[in-house]
């Protein structure tokens, strides 16, 4: 899209919230039309420069939208005018935010970091700075704060632990002090700069300094749009647009990270074994137990030495609201010994992935 | 030709402005701005292609654009276009 900045989220129960939208041309909507998204349930625009907003009035003149949520920070442009308009055309409601408010979305809680307050006129450094808990696994959003708004929220000894980062102000080294970064401590960092941008986005320091926390870092500007998928159990997920590990394109570069767990219909799936019984006696009674996406299409096979077993129990399961899949079977009693193999099988939005593991059937 | 364009924002030592009524977007030097300029200013520009020949603050201009939309702000505020 160009250089801009949008993320949008999926809530395990299916919520939709759009964080910033790019420019006007960033070809955000377009991203969520292709994706089946008919309407928001929350729109955050985190400061009113044009390549936060700008794709923000398509979306709200397109899509519904049930709340959109700002700083309360007003600027001149008629970008940011046309912004308030197409909010009042939409009917939307309208709130506005600061440090220590809480932002409900289904059944999970954004918490709003920053601003303080919005007396400055450093309209990045205004920026709302969320921070999402989902079970185990904890996303930072950082809009365009800069170092001032990171040494505020470190001062205030919040809780700003995140495993997932959209890291602050397309990756400028305005943003992404080290203390911060330090404090942070990302397992996964997503920039979003436009190839090519005239500002130097991002800025070699700031990829020196995401990469000493030993994150995972990825950016629009290489990787194209950035999906991570996140369980409650904290495995993750990324998906890349192109780069080192390419993915069939929905729109060019529309620099979109897309976070919680969802259903397949995102193309996102989980898949993980979560515990099997090992060793079994032969005439026991084994079990496993995996994690997916909710409603997921669950299918796994035990291969014996005399072939794949035959055994009631096997037969393919649908993933619980939770995502949990468990079968139990009998292991025969002339059951050859040995370490023997199970694959299993989730599918969802017409995608599917494979896990296998061992487990020992004692002599 | 004279034009309006509004600033943005700064990028560094650069200034993000939005030209005419379709907001345009072009890229100048900060230092090629007024002294005095700041984010939300409206200006007075002159461009040959996409270099900035001249520029003049318009206060006036900022002024008025800021009455006009803090007016909506608030009517958002106040949910007046929720019950209109």
């Amino acid at each position: 899209m160009g250089q801009g900045d949008a993320e949008l989220i999926v809530s395990p129960d299916g919520r939709i919230a759009l964080i910033d939208g790019g420019e006007a041309d960033s070809g955000v909507l377009g991203y969520l039309q292709s994706h089946g998204v008919s309407k928001l349930d929350l729109v955050v625009a985190t400061h009113p420069h044009a390549d936060h907003i700008g794709g923000l009035v398509q979306v709200l003149k397109t899509l519904p939208v049930a709340e959109v949520v700002t700083n309360g920070q007003l600027t001149t442009t008629l970008t940011y005018e046309h912004f308030l308009d197409a909010i009042a055309e939409a009917g939307s409601e309208y709130v506005e935010v600061k440090r220590g408010d809480t932002i409900p979305f289904g059944n999970l809680t954004f918490q709003v970091l920053s601003p303080q307050s919005t007396t400055g006129d450093d309209l990045n450094n205004n920026s709302i700075v969320l921070r999402l808990v989902y079970g185990a696994s904890s996303f930072l959003f950082m809009g365009d704060a800069d170092q001032a708004a990171e040494a505020s929220i470190l001062s205030m000894g919040l809780p700003i632990q995140a495993d997932i980062l959209k890291v602050g102000h397309h990756g400028s080294a305005t943003a992404s002090s080290p203390a911060f970064l330090g404090a942070v401590k990302p397992e996964i960092a997503v920039y979003s700069a436009g190839a090519g941008n005239p500002y130097g986005h991002p800025h070699p320091e700031t990829l020196a300094a995401l990469s000493a926390t030993g994150a995972q870092v990825y950016g629009t500007d290489v990787n194209g749009t950035v999906v991570v998928a996140a369980d409650n159990v904290g495995v993750y997920k990324v998906e890349v647009e192109r780069g080192s590990s390419p993915r069939a394109p929905p729109t060019p570069g529309t620099g979109v990270t897309i976070t919680p767990a969802v259903s397949g219909s995102w193309g996102l799936l989980i898949l993980k074994v979560i515990s099997v019984t090992s060793p079994v006696a032969p005439g026991g009674r084994a079990t496993l137990m995996a994690h997916t996406v909710p409603g997921a299409n669950c299918a796994i096979k035990v291969y014996y030495k005399s072939g794949s077993s035959k055994a009631a129990g096997l037969s393919p399961q649908s993933a619980d609201a939770n995502g949990n899949v468990s079968w139990s079977w009998n292991v025969g009693r002339s059951t050859t010994p040995g370490s023997w193999r199970i694959v299993i099988t989730a599918t969802a939005g017409g995608n599917t992935m494979t896990e296998e593991t061992d487990f020992k059937v004692a002599k | 030709m004279s034009e309006t364009a509004v600033i943005d924002r700064f990028e560094g030592d650069q200034a993000v402005l939005l030209v005419g009524e379709s907001e345009r977007q072009v890229v100048v030097a900060r230092s090629a701005l007024p002294k005095g300029s700041r984010e939300g200013h409206w200006l007075q520009v002159e461009f040959a292609r996409d270099k900035l020949l001249s520029a003049k603050i318009d206060e006036a201009g900022t002024a008025k654009a800021k009455e006009r939309i803090a007016r909506k702000l608030e009517r958002l505020r106040r949910g007046e276009h929720r019950n209109p």
